[in-house]
């Protein structure tokens, strides 16, 4: 086994992070910088399965807003089964990881490789950063890849990068002839891959900051809201049971001006209502419907916030005969829609719901 | 049942019809052999079983209980309806009452069979009220469902191709499954013969040398049809040795067994009746007695073609018809459609099917009165399972076999002891076969590094250095370990030879569909410039072979003729293993190289296969390594002493007709398909210096077939000669050793010369 080191600091890593510990927001807890390990594997194939090695395994580890990246070289197969208890125990199995696409390439791989040599597969507390890769900017960049990301968001795109699809050759190559030349590119490749990772880590954390405290001032580099996916990102919190997307879909929504198109507004509108519905808040709901549902006019999401705000009137604020003016009202503007026939229903069903109720009070 | 009595009787009474009956054979009912359910079986299996009237077993079903209790792998050889599953279901789900955490694979061979096995086992439902876990884990399983099936599956059903690429190159994934694994059910073992067969064998050795990875060594369970070696059969895919149970305990009705060969049309030239539509006549006949009938036809075209005529039949049949109720069957259906067939047929709504071999294999539909196969369904073995069809345990059935004009077909019927006696076929594989093992080298060791050899063979390590050669291997410390990105088992097919075949292309009128494949040797003798192809019923002439692009346009046609081409084969002996004089001839079995070239084609009218024109071919030569038994016409010999007395002139066409008959009839004898074998003839061979007759395996590298051929050799030159001698043919045709050629030099007629040699050579040496 070889081991190669190397420093450099990170752009963004800066006071808050500098203490020992701090509170993540990718985590929900407090974390101590030394227990985050960036993760990143090279591979002997790219489609997995049992012949499918790992021969690079790279570990970043970050103090005083410099990373530290050692990355350990398998010499040859047989010495497998050492290479990898002895990697596990540097990274340590009770760290955090982190990595990108870790989850379901990189630990399944080493969980791989430990079934075939009989070794405990570790089980780290692991966070991918694709997953919020994609929530945050799968609608903004082409794709998702690291390197796409790096160009992208990170500002800082690779020049002279070797093709993932080469590395597999070049370390066939290495065994060969023993000639470390040939993987130069390779651990270059993979030490960039796991900077980048740290960088990509504060990066999100000073987003999910920005969106815990809005208009407080952030340590790092301010993220303007348009550099990622407010919408995705809102919807994703709120369905993961975080309140905090109710303020982010809220500001989308009131950002009328901006980049953010009218239909993600309309449709943070109405994830926002029913968030404030279903929180046993409908003054909130029906202040955000009372102006979405006008502002909506010309979009499908019309109807599905008229019926929304009716069914608010109706049973959250007791007031049926508002229902009706509303439905009423909404329905001159939305037959177009092919889905009014919604709201022709809800209509009879409400005159029906009124006329009794006159009925008991007279 | 009075139905199918009075139609007997009228069919025996039929003159016209009792005139094309080669053979009427009444076979008895039996009587079920039974025993008492197993003193060990769990309480609330004995329990379900009896709930639902099972309360003993065939003796069959008995001894494949114990044979397993004991961890003995063995072979049950189970003809249609003798209660197959319970062989192999009984002693697992005991085994998984007694410790669940116990685990079965269950493999079969298409995946279709697999899940109706999964619905035959749910409906049982003796495992759900067992709560033991039964999965089905195929390319059809959904992504978000193979890791719990993987981890909660106490019985896994798969087939051989997934097994293959999917569970054994990431067996660290199913690690739990493994390490538990007890028994391997290995279901309709007689389908893995030839090269599907060689890749099957070398499959269970991937999967014993995994199992033993994870320290079991699972106890195989293997189904059989009756073939002639099931237990050899079985031995040389599993590698280890089978106990035998072919005492078949489960009782069965009487059945008729008709062999009805179709009235000839054409004396001279050998021409009779088609076989699709006798065979619709008599089912329509059957039907419209009220008895429930299945046919067999040969293609999925002709079931479509059968079935509407009938219906259509059925229909101009005034007021009654209505109520007879006939349906096509076929692979292509939605499993929807085809479940809703199988159901009307166990349920009685269906009266009559048309079918493809698809429902000769275990799908139940309960029994029929009568089975009618439209032409001999290649192997002795599918015949009986079609016959079986119909037939409950304690009723009279029919089964009608209507023979068409290939030679193959017309054997059988004139010899119904071949169908009555033991199935003479066997199974035959090359587990050795080097391109087939070098394939499965490379997964084995994508797999696991290979260290120890066993089960593989001693072979395996000069295949190992040439793959270390081309660079995806590398031996270090005494392993070898792979060295390449790809994953090899995605380029090794089971099913079929070569990967890298022609496809079919349909140009007519601008179209562009593709319509067909074909490996790349058969494309340059099948489908060369202006060859005819038929798909489906349908004719096609060949406007380009494009063998680089592998691509083969073609365009509709209507040409009243067929191609055949004229082949040159040149074939070097490379090694000679074995000689040995036996049969009245040298036989030699080795090593060849086979070099074809097709130069020129011959057009043949359909029906009488006059030869109307030639063409020419412009293909590269071909060039195949592979095993073939030669027949070596020496000195000394019985077929040299009967050689030297005919005119060079008759003897070469005389042997090169041999050849085609042992092509057309070994398929008798051996469980394959005239494509299969090689046929070549030398007047003066080069190597030995006499007269020559090789017969090959044609796929590279042989897959066990030469050796198969050479213990058989006997038999199957007498049922050559019985086949000639019988034929009502006067001069020769295609049913038996093909019409008169004018190329020919022949003074008499091709089967007197034919006979000549061949009666001669047989009874000499008697
Ligand atoms: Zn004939």
């Amino acid at each position: 086994m070889y081991e190669i080191r190397s420093e450099e600091s990170i752009p963004g890593w800066s006071r808050r992070w500098r203490a020992d510990a701090f509170h993540s927001h990718l985590t929900g807890r407090e974390v101590r910088a030394a227990d985050l390990s960036f993760i990143d594997c090279e591979t002997t194939g790219l489609s997995g399965g049992a012949g499918t090695l790992v021969f690079l395994v790279g570990v970043g580890r970050v103090t005083a807003g410099r990373i530290e990246v050692v990355q350990y070289l398998l010499a040859d197969f047989p010495g497998e089964r050492d290479y990898l208890e002895l990697v596990l125990d540097q990274i340590g199995r009770s760290t955090v990881w982190v990595s990108y696409n870790g989850k379901a390439f990189d630990a399944r791989l080493i969980e791989t490789r430990c079934v075939m040599n009989a070794i405990a597969p570790p089980s780290p507390t692991h966070i991918d950063l694709l997953y919020w890769a994609r929530r945050l900017w799968r609608r903004i960049l082409p794709d998702c890849s690291l390197s796409t990301v790096e160009s992208g968001v990170l500002g800082c795109p690779r020049d002279a990068d070797i093709p993932g699809i080469e590395i597999p050759d070049r370390y066939f190559e290495y065994l060969k002839k023993r000639d470390a030349g040939a993987l130069e590119p390779v651990v270059e490749h993979h030490r960039r891959d796991i900077a980048s990772l740290a960088h990509l880590f504060v990066t999100v954390e000073e987003i999910l900051a920005t969106v815990a405290a809005p208009g407080s001032e952030t340590d790092g580099p301010a993220i303007p809201a348009q550099r990622y996916d407010s919408y995705q990102l809102g919807r994703w919190l709120l369905a993961a049971g975080d309140p905090r997307g109710a303020g982010l879909l809220q500001s989308v929504f009131d950002r009328s001006s901006e980049s953010i198109g009218a239909e993600d507004r309309y449709a943070a509108a109405y994830l926002v209502a029913r968030h404030h519905r279903r929180t046993g808040r409908p003054d909130l709901a029906e202040a955000v419907l009372a102006d979405a549902w006008r502002a909506a006019e010309s979009s499908a999401w019309c109807v599905h916030l008229v019926v929304e705000y009716a069914k608010l009137l109706e049973h959250d604020c007791r007031d049926p005969a508002r229902a009706l003016e509303l439905v009423v009202a909404a329905r001159r503007l939305t037959d177009r829609f092919t889905a009014s026939g919604d709201l022709e229903r809800r209509e009879q069903r409400l005159r029906r719901a009124v006329t009794a109720r006159e009925g008991r009070e007279r | 049942m009075q139905n199918l009595e009075a139609a007997i009787d009228e069919l025996r009474h039929d003159e016209q019809f009792m005139a094309c009956v080669t053979r009427w054979e009444r076979i008895p009912a039996r009587d079920g052999e039974y025993s008492s359910l197993p003193a060990d079986l769990s309480v609330p299996l004995r329990d379900a079983l009896e709930r639902r009237g099972v309360d003993r077993l065939y003796s069959h079903q008995r001894a494949s209980y114990s044979a397993a209790r004991e961890r003995k792998s063995f072979v049950v050889v189970t003809p249609t309806a003798s209660g197959k599953t319970l062989c192999y279901n009984l002693p697992v789900l005991q085994r998984l009452t007694e410790q669940p955490s116990a685990r079965a694979l269950y493999i079969f061979p298409t995946k279709a069979l697999s899940q109706d096995q999964q619905a035959e086992l749910n409906e049982a439902a003796i495992a759900g009220e067992l709560a033991v876990k039964v999965v089905t884990y195929d390319g059809d399983t959904a992504p978000s469902l193979r890791a719990s099936a993987r981890e909660t599956g106490q019985i896994i059903i798969t087939n051989p191709d997934m097994l293959h690429t999917g569970i054994l190159p990431n067996h660290p994934k199913w690690i739990k499954f493994l390490k538990q694994l007890e028994f391997v059910v290995i279901d309709e073992i007689h389908t893995y013969r030839g090269v599907f067969g060689s890749h099957m064998a070398n499959v269970v050795r991937r999967l014993r040398r995994i199992a033993r990875f994870y320290g079991t060594d699972p106890t195989f369970i293997c189904c059989s049809a009756t073939i002639g070696n099931p237990a050899d059969l079985a031995e040389r895919i599993v590698e280890r040795k089978m106990l035998l149970i072919d005492r078949n305990g489960s009782p069965a009705g009487e059945k008729h067994l008709i062999l009805y060969n179709p009235p000839l049309v054409d004396q001279v030239q050998g021409i009779r009746r088609g076989v699709v539509r006798e065979s619709r006549r008599l089912a329509l006949r059957l039907l419209r007695s009220g008895v429930k009938t299945i046919v067999f036809s040969r293609s999925r075209v002709r079931t479509e073609l059968i079935a509407g005529y009938i219906n259509r039949s059925l229909a101009n049949h005034y007021n009654d018809n209505e109520r007879i109720r006939v349906e096509a069957y076929r692979g292509g259906y939605l499993p929807s459609e085809r479940r809703s067939i199988e159901r009307g047929l166990r349920d009685g709504s269906i009266h009559g099917v048309v079918s493809t071999n698809a429902l000769e294999l275990g799908i139940d539909i309960g029994g029929l009165d009568a089975a009618v196969l439209g032409g001999y369904p290649g192997s002795i073995a599918s015949a009986w399972q079609q016959a079986g069809r119909a037939g409950r345990r304690n009723t009279v059935s029919l089964a009608i076999v209507v023979a068409s004009a290939a030679p193959l077909d017309q054997f059988m019927v004139k010899h119904p002891e071949y169908f009555l006696g033991r199935a003479p076929e066997s199974g035959f594989v090359d587990a050795d076969n080097p391109y087939i093992l070098c394939d499965h080298l490379k997964c084995a060791v994508f797999e696991l590094p290979f260290r120890e050899r066993d089960p593989f063979p001693e072979s395996s390590i000069d295949a190992l250095d040439y793959l270390e050669e081309s660079g995806v291997v590398r031996n270090t410390s005494g392993s070898y370990y792979w060295t390449d990105r790809s994953y090899p088992a995605e380029g090794v097919s089971l099913r079929s030879a070569a990967s890298d075949n022609v496809v079919i292309v349909d140009a007519t009128a601008g179209r562009n569909d593709v319509i067909g494949e074909m490996d790349r040797p058969s494309a340059k003798e099948m489908i060369f410039d202006n060859a005819i192809y038929i798909h489906r019923g349908r004719q096609f002439i060949v406007t380009d072979l494009d063998l680089e692009n592998r691509r083969c346009t073609v365009i509709e046609t209507d040409a009243n003729y067929f191609t055949d081409a004229l082949v040159k084969r040149d074939i070097k002996v490379l090694n000679e293993d074995q000689r040995e004089r036996m049969s009245g001839c040298d036989l030699v079995i080795g090593d060849v190289l086979v070099r074809s070239q097709v130069s020129k084609f011959k057009k043949l009218r359909y029906e009488t296969h006059e030869n109307i024109g030639y063409g020419d071919v412009n293909v590269p030569e071909e060039e195949m390594h592979t095993r073939s038994a030669i027949l070596v016409f020496g000195d000394g010999t019985d077929a040299g002493a009967v050689a030297r007395d005919l005119d060079p002139s008759v003897l070469g066409p005389a042997i090169a007709r041999i050849g085609s008959l042992i092509k057309n009839v070994a398929p008798v004898f051996l469980l394959c398909d005239p494509g299969d074998i090689g046929v070549a003839e030398r007047l003066r061979d080069p190597h030995f210096g006499c007269p020559a007759l090789y017969v090959y395996d044609s796929y590279p590298g042989g897959t066990g077939l030469s050796e198969s051929f050479a213990t058989r050799i006997e038999p199957i030159l007498t049922a050559c000669l019985d086949l000639t001698r019988q034929c009502t043919c006067e001069q020769g045709c295609p049913s038996c050793v093909g019409p008169r050629d004018p190329e020919e030099e022949i003074d008499e007629s091709p089967k007197a010369a034919v006979l000549q040699l061949l009666d001669g050579w047989l009874t000499r040496g008697r």
